[in-house]
């Protein structure tokens, strides 16, 4: 086994175990942060792809009119998104998947939607990459994400902290906006929900970013 | 954009008494268990310690009440805060080490909020 695969069966190992009390932890989190997924997620448009599916609790957030594919790398979670699926206004396939290696063709989403989905990727950048492979070139990456403060003194504290809290749940001292920009992408809108460590991001993908030549045969 | 949830004040409210008590609590608990005589800066770095142990329960209550990550947040500055001036206070009764320890809470969740305030909303490129 590879050390990637290794660092993925054991996030796949966590969040099967986190899963069953997930709901109950996250109740707060939804009342303080549900309107702003809700406003991010009604961006969406045409085929969509949400990462991370979690338990589902994401789907009544979704709008009409979307074709979307729910994806997950942790079987426990699935099931309890299936459970769910009434709850979307659109229609939504739950696919088994690991955001770093996707099964889906180059450009066959017009958006990706991620919720608090890059604080336990393994690989972030590596994920950031696929996203940008599936997506078309005019399509739009929507996230709603918690990051590494910019405070130094906040921010000193999350790494101190990262070490015991990422045994149970997340990392929390992710930089995502660089990863983000590292994998392709240009972000043309940032939001700050709580300090600058809850945050929504839309990005779409950088035509000049010099990984993209690499791409090309 | 507007968007601030409907209960708004309500969670606010919370997150000042979630404050309140985790300071109250770890500067109470340091103070007890962080034995007289120590010395100073060993005081401190031992009762940032009990703080931070102390709260652990009341913090996951709170936690399973109402989560969010301005409670992580504030929770993580209170506890090692008022968890380390728990051994500085010589005498007292358990009653003000409280108020001190609340202080403590108040404090930090003021200048959260605060910070929160001016940072809320577009990020301007």
């Amino acid at each position: 086994m590879s050390g990637a695969a290794g660092t993925k069966d054991a996030a796949v190992r966590k969040w099967n175990r986190a899963a069953g009390a997930l709901d109950t932890k996250n109740r707060g989190e939804e009342m303080r942060y549900g309107p702003y997924k809700r406003a991010l997620f009604a961006k969406a448009r045409g085929r969509t792809l949400l990462v991370a599916a979690g338990t589902g609790i994401d789907f009544r957030y979704l709008p009409p009119g979307l074709d979307v594919a729910a994806i997950d790398f942790a079987p426990r979670m699935l099931a309890l998104a299936r459970k769910r699926l009434g709850e979307s206004a659109s229609p939504v396939t739950l696919l088994e998947a690991d955001v770093t290696a996707l099964d889906f063709p180059d450009a066959s989403f017009d958006t990706v939607l991620t919720s608090c989905t890059f604080c336990s990727v393994p690989d972030p950048v590596r994920g950031l990459r696929e996203l940008r492979r599936v997506l078309k070139d005019d399509g739009r990456l929507l996230m709603f994400e918690h990051v590494r403060v910019s405070n130094p003194w906040l921010g000193f504290m999350m790494d101190v902290m990262n070490p015991l809290i990422r045994r149970f749940g997340p990392d929390i001292n992710r930089r995502t906006a660089d990863n983000v920009r590292a994998a392709g992408f240009r972000i043309e809108r940032e939001f700050n929900v709580y300090l600058d460590m809850v945050k929504l991001f839309e990005a779409v993908k950088d035509p000049g970013w010099a990984g993209s030549k690499r791409e090309e045969p | 954009m507007s968007l601030r949830p409907p209960h708004a004040a309500a969670l606010r409210a919370f997150d000042y008494a979630a404050a309140l008590a985790l300071g109250a609590t770890a500067c109470l608990g340091s103070w007890w268990i962080v034995p007289d005589g120590v010395p100073g800066i060993v005081a401190m770095m031992l009762g940032m310690l009990v703080g931070t142990l102390v709260v652990l329960p009341l913090f996951a209550l709170l936690n399973w009440i109402m989560s969010g990550f301005e409670l992580v947040m504030m929770g993580m500055q209170v506890a090692m805060l008022a968890g380390m001036g728990g051994p500085m206070i010589m005498g007292g009764t358990p009653g003000r080490v409280a108020l001190a320890g609340a202080g403590v809470g108040l404090v930090v969740q003021l200048l959260l909020h605060a910070l929160d305030r001016s940072l809320h909303g577009e990020v301007r490129p």
